[in-house]
């Protein structure tokens, strides 16, 4: 491996990009071809410089880092790309020189790097250079999502961390046991094991087609207790499945015309090219409804929060997004009901009483388009799919009482 | 062959999701009398066209074709055959499959159309020329070897042979004439209203509101207070969903007095103060002295500036209903001072196009916006200079990108230079939406499109 990274900037890199190949087993078997992103990226960028710079001496400048990485990545690549111009070209910081600056971005599966090269003294422009590289596939690093402001409230933030951009739009996810999450994507469902460096890819299953074209689709999972398997389906698919969940493997078991749902004799099925799912759950009532959690929680088409109750359910003055999970017995976590705007919020509601004010609000960069819970009253984990402008990120909060 | 085109994903960006339900009113100045492609021009043309109709591919704005009902392309005999797949599963409002059969006779109607994007097409394709003026029912470069394919053949290359397909007078339609657009025509009452419903089949999915309807608005003053009482949602306006789409155009008819003098031109041209239009009466405008918005051509300057001087004599003037009054008047006011005595004569946007008066005051959007079908299209509003006819042909046979707009960069300077089409400004096409309306946008032809509008609840 030609990089040559040191520090703790670089062990989080490490993690970040399946340079520790034994964190990260896929990346490794795949051998050379899956050699870090960031050192292809400086690779290829060190070529270009090179052959830009004519003999001329050059300064590794600044390094803007547009990743959410907290910088790190770019640091990195600063580091990479200087190891890698060492000994081909002068290297100075003062002088007549070629200053190159760079700007690390990350999209959905790539990498982007662009560096402008200016002379210097004068600051004439002299050439933009740009590589990309693929991201793992395999692997969803994990990043610390920022200090999340969120406002005062009984829960105290263990941790709130993002993946890169996913591949595809998220429909819904659920956290399958302690270390797995099942994503629900427009034609497919993946299975990711949480570990230390990220959500490492277990398995993939293609939904049943020809998938209908449907302008904002929706997407429900249904995990039955205990049982190691889930039921899934979205409004572009005409089948719903049941995938067996066991050995890390998403095998298909069954399709049926609708969704097994609990309380729900007829299943649920979506409104043709919708979103909107319709059934007569027995303590819900009658469809339909925007998101349904199985422990007796709904939102209606109008974005209203809908609790179940022994005479067919019952709406609440609570607007809500696009996302709603039980956390643990005592809480429900809703998406904001916000006209678009650039940020959105996860609402934490007590369950006992959903219509009080919310206890907590967790902000977050763009639009939370899922959320995923479990927990105890001790902790707590949230996992929400949010879309932005790059792509959609899971974002993974871990929460716990703030003590009295 | 290779395979040209993939469809680009939608990218939404909201904090809360669009929602499917719910209605929207529309209010426009002036409605089509029927919804058939392409029949008219103007805003309220426009926006039913979008509505109702779909056609074989869209322009990208950077003018290369996006697929439509079209899912893809491919391309043979060094350019000069054109293969188009269907996409599958696309079907009319009425229920029946789009086939091949309905696309040649859809582009065989188009072809003799009035639209200047069929008289593109017409020029290039094999049989082309001869069908368009009548003289040929047979048309041998267009074909559907099957019910999934269509086959264009082409006498030479051309540069971007798709892009006429995109144009609204090239909508796809059935034997019974329905359409394949997001909204189906429910309750026309023709010229005053249009009700339409969500197609459930469209090949982008059902689009999010259940309902448009479209209603003349008595006045175009009359806005605010019918958005107040609530009996519209959309309707023209300031702010609210807004794009440079439109160009302020003054075209002169060189062939009448006082018109015929290339120096009464120049000082018509010289008289009107364009960055007072755009200050003061034109907010969001752009002042920059091109026949094309910015984001189809960048303008690169307006040369050497006319003379100054005077014009006397009568003139009048068509001014096109959709132009603001204040705008019309002050272009008035600068003609005047010249000499010249003006009556103007109001007209439909439609109308205003062909209007037989010595000159035309106009809000001009592309029929297609791509910049080559767009100048040639400025072309047939009046005579052009042979320069600029010769420059135009050479741009739209070039099938090199840069060299192709460089052309067209001298093309538009070479209409531009017998003073007889005026830019006189870039216009946004702007409509003002309640508070709660969402995702609808104007694209670069200057139409209100829909289908991605939903409203909160």
């Amino acid at each position: 491996m030609r990089a040559c990274v040191r520090g703790e900037a670089a062990r989080t890199a490490a993690a970040l990009l399946a340079l520790a190949a034994a964190a990260l087993p896929f990346a490794a078997r795949r051998g050379e071809a899956a050699a870090a992103p960031l050192s292809r990226l400086a690779d290829a960028l060190a070529d270009d410089i090179v052959a830009a710079a004519r003999g001329r001496a050059i300064e590794v400048g600044a390094a803007e880092d547009r990743t959410r990485s907290g910088g790190s990545l770019a640091l990195d690549l600063q580091s990479l790309l200087r190891a890698r111009l060492e000994g081909r070209v002068r290297l100075v910081n003062s002088g007549p020189r070629l200053r190159v600056d760079l700007v690390l971005a990350e999209g959905p599966g790539r990498l982007w790097v662009s560096a402008r090269l200016t002379e210097e003294p004068g600051g004439r422009l002299v050439e933009v250079l740009a590589a990309s590289a693929e991201s793992d596939p395999l692997l969803l690093s994990l990043v610390p999502a920022g200090p999340a402001s969120a406002a005062a409230g009984p829960l105290a933030i263990v941790s709130s961390r993002r993946t890169p951009p996913l591949d595809g739009r998220v429909l819904d996810l659920a956290p399958v046991g302690e270390d797995r999450v099942l994503v629900l994507y427009e034609d497919a469902a993946s299975l990711y094991r949480l570990d230390d460096g990220g959500l490492s890819l277990l398995s993939r299953r293609e939904l049943p087609g020809p998938l209908l074209p449907v302008r904002f689709p929706g997407g429900t999972i249904y995990l039955p207790p205990a049982e190691g398997a889930a039921w899934v389906l979205t409004s572009r698919s005409p089948r719903a499945v049941l995938l067996g969940l066991e050995g890390g493997r998403l095998e298909e078991r069954q399709q049926a015309d609708a969704l097994f749902w609990p309380r729900t004799p007829g299943g649920l099925r979506y409104r043709a090219g919708t979103n909107l799912i319709e059934g007569t759950v027995a303590d819900l009532g009658e469809g339909p409804f925007l998101r349904l959690d199985p422990r007796g929680v709904a939102l209606t088409p109008d974005g209203r929060l809908r609790m179940a109750s022994p005479d067919g359910g019952r709406t609440l003055a609570v607007k809500a997004g696009g996302g709603v999970a039980r956390l643990g017995p005592e809480l429900i976590a809703v998406a904001g009901g916000d006209p678009p705007g650039p940020r959105d919020t996860v609402v934490l509601l007590d369950a006992r009483d959903p219509g009080r004010p919310p206890l907590q609000s967790l902000p977050v960069d763009g639009s939370v388009r899922a959320l995923g819970g479990r927990g105890t009253q001790a902790r707590m984990r949230l996992v929400a799919a949010v879309e932005e402008e790059r792509g959609t990120h899971l974002v993974l909060i871990d929460l716990s009482p703030l003590a009295p | 062959m290779a395979a040209l085109a993939a469809p680009v994903p939608l990218f939404l960006e909201a904090a809360l999701g669009p929602r499917y339900g719910g209605e929207l009113k529309v209010g426009v100045v002036e409605l089509p009398a029927t919804t058939d492609p392409g029949a008219e021009r103007g805003g309220g043309a426009g926006l039913v066209s979008v509505l109702v109709h779909e056609t074989l591919v869209g322009v990208e704005e950077d003018g290369f074709p996006s697929p439509a009902l079209a899912q893809g392309w491919s391309t043979a005999a060094g350019g000069r055959e054109w293969t188009l797949r269907l996409r599958e599963g696309a079907s009319f409002h009425d229920g029946r499959p789009v086939t091949g059969a309905d696309a040649v006779r859809s582009i065989r109607r188009f072809l003799r159309s009035p639209s200047a994007a069929a008289a593109r097409l017409a020029e290039t394709l094999d049989g082309g020329r001869s069908f368009r003026a009548g003289q040929d029912g047979e048309l041998a470069g267009l074909s559907s070897p099957d019910p999934r394919r269509i086959v264009l053949r082409f006498t030479g290359a051309p540069a971007l042979p798709l892009a006429p397909l995109a144009a609204p007078a090239a909508a796809m339609t059935g034997p019974s004439g329905a359409g394949a657009g997001p909204f189906v025509p429910a309750a026309p009452v023709p010229g005053r209203r249009l009700a339409l419903t969500a197609f459930a089949g469209h090949l982008r999915g059902r689009p999010y509101v259940d309902r448009v309807d479209v209603v003349m608005l008595p006045e175009a003053p009359a806005v605010p207070s019918e958005m107040a009482g609530g009996r519209i949602d959309v309707a023209p306006g300031e702010a609210g969903i807004t794009r440079l789409a439109a160009t302020l155009l003054l075209v002169l008819d060189p062939s009448r007095p006082p018109f015929d003098r290339p120096e009464a031109r120049a000082a018509v041209t010289a008289a009107i103060d364009r960055g007072d239009l755009v200050r003061h009466l034109l907010p969001g405008g752009d002042a920059a002295p091109s026949l094309l918005v910015p984001e189809l051509l960048p303008p690169l300057g307006l040369g050497e500036p006319p003379a100054a001087g005077r014009v006397t004599g009568t003139a009048t003037l068509a001014v096109g209903r959709d132009v603001p009054p204040l705008v019309s008047q002050r272009v008035v006011a600068h003609l005047t001072t010249l000499g010249l005595r003006v009556a103007v004569v109001p007209s439909s946007p439609a109308g205003v196009v062909s209007a037989p008066t010595h000159a035309r005051l106009m809000l001009w959007s592309p029929e297609v916006p791509e910049a080559g079908l767009a100048l040639q299209e400025l072309s047939a509003l009046a005579p052009a200079p042979v320069a600029a006819r010769a420059e135009l042909a050479a741009a739209l046979d070039e099938t090199d990108f840069a060299r192709r707009r460089a052309r067209l960069h001298r093309a538009e300077a070479a209409l531009r230079a017998q003073w007889v089409l005026l830019p006189l400004a870039s216009v946004p096409v702007s409509y003002r939406t309640r508070p709660g309306v969402h995702g609808g946008v104007v694209d670069l032809a200057g139409r209100l499109v829909l289908e991605n509008a939903w409203v909160e609840p």
